[in-house]
């Protein structure tokens, strides 16, 4: 009975922890694409110096949440993340627009597949 | 490295801990849906524990999910004879009255020299000495030796007063009182301690193993005290 009632506790603790894991890193998505719908704007209208301000809050905002997106999420993710981050940083320090433009997309792209892989959905599960 | 280390010990601790949720039924006798879930855990842990890309949680949580499925099959297995056959099936009578079942057989794909074997390592060499075989659940064979091939019993001989046999009384190990096992035998450290003095012995702590069977009879043998044969 005892090891029934630790595998019921594990087993709510389980389905609890993975929903409210999928709406948070749902909503460190949605924070993500707004820095870079913000980081975006300045860096199409060429205000390269609060481009690098957005990108530096992106920088924090990734340092703060990266426990979190590591402990379910993968690692090469993360750092392909970090890595584009930095690109973009340098391509905005060199007043590059197209690179940095391009840059920001495929950060877009990824913030945008952070949660897929946690989604209810039979792609995942297939 | 250390990463590798903590990853390691904190899988080892997981495997360890839902070994032990799963009760001893797991490392002993396995029932299929067992060994699936005790194939599937080592894999599960050794994955995550070298390639450290994986989050360590890839590798718990599908651990514990298999742990929870497998406790919980088993509840409901001890409540539902219908799911207890569908999770671990029936036993099989492979010999009955002394006569091998074939068509028994051939429904587990058990051959001749299968049966055989197994009816050896259980010491019948002759299968005519078999009166019934039942292949269990768990893949090993249970045996009912027919009433001429059995061992003799207490009855068979007519003894009027078999000896008692009781389990043993461990009251020394390692040179450290056993307090529970005392109890048990309704006995105290005095005596135990006068027992000791009777046989040469100053101290508790010189004995390796001192134990008390169902007639009163004490085994005593102190620390480096070995075979002298050996």
């Amino acid at each position: 009975m005892r090891s029934l009632i630790i595998s019921l506790v594990l087993a709510a603790v389980i389905l609890t922890g993975g929903i409210f894991y999928t709406s948070m890193i749902e909503d460190i998505s949605d924070d993500f694409s707004q820095i870079n719908s913000e980081l975006m704007y300045y860096v199409d209208k060429e205000d390269y110096q609060s481009a690098l301000g957005k990108a530096e809050e992106m920088k924090k905002y990734l340092d703060e949440k990266s426990t979190l997106l590591a402990a379910m999420g993968n690692h090469e993710e993360i750092d392909e993340i970090e890595g584009t981050l930095e690109e973009l940083t340098s391509y905005i320090k060199d007043e590059k627009k197209a690179d940095a433009g391009s840059k920001c997309s495929s950060l877009g792209f990824l913030f945008k597949h952070l949660p897929r892989n946690f989604k209810l959905k039979a792609e995942n599960i297939l | 490295m250390l990463v590798l280390v903590i990853r390691t010990l904190i899988l080892y601790s997981t495997v360890v801990l839902s070994l032990r949720i799963m009760g001893k039924r797991q490392i002993g006798e396995m029932q299929p849906s067992e060994l699936v879930v005790a194939i599937m855990i080592s894999d599960l842990a050794a994955i995550p524990m070298q390639a450290i890309d994986l989050p360590l949680l890839a590798g718990i949580v599908p651990v514990l999910t298999l742990v929870i499925t497998e406790v919980i099959m088993s509840y409901i297995s001890l409540k539902s004879a219908t799911i207890r056959r569908f999770i671990t099936g029936e036993p099989s009578v492979v010999i009955y009255n002394g006569h091998i079942n074939e068509k028994e057989l051939k429904k587990l794909r058990f051959n001749m020299n299968d049966l055989l074997e197994e009816l050896r390592a259980n010491n019948f060499y002759d299968i005519a000495d078999v009166a019934f075989a039942v292949l269990e659940t768990n893949g090993k064979l249970s045996i009912v030796p027919k009433d001429t091939s059995r061992p003799v019993t207490v009855e068979d001989l007519n003894i009027k007063n078999p000896k008692h046999s009781s389990l043993p009384f461990t009251l020394i190990m390692d040179g450290e009182i056993n307090q529970a096992e005392m109890t048990r035998c309704g006995r105290n450290n005095a005596w135990l301690e006068n027992e000791l003095k009777k046989r040469g012995i100053d101290s508790i702590k010189d004995v390796l193993l001192a134990s008390m069977s169902g007639d009163n009879t004490l085994y005593i043998q102190k620390k480096g005290e070995e075979d002298k044969g050996v």
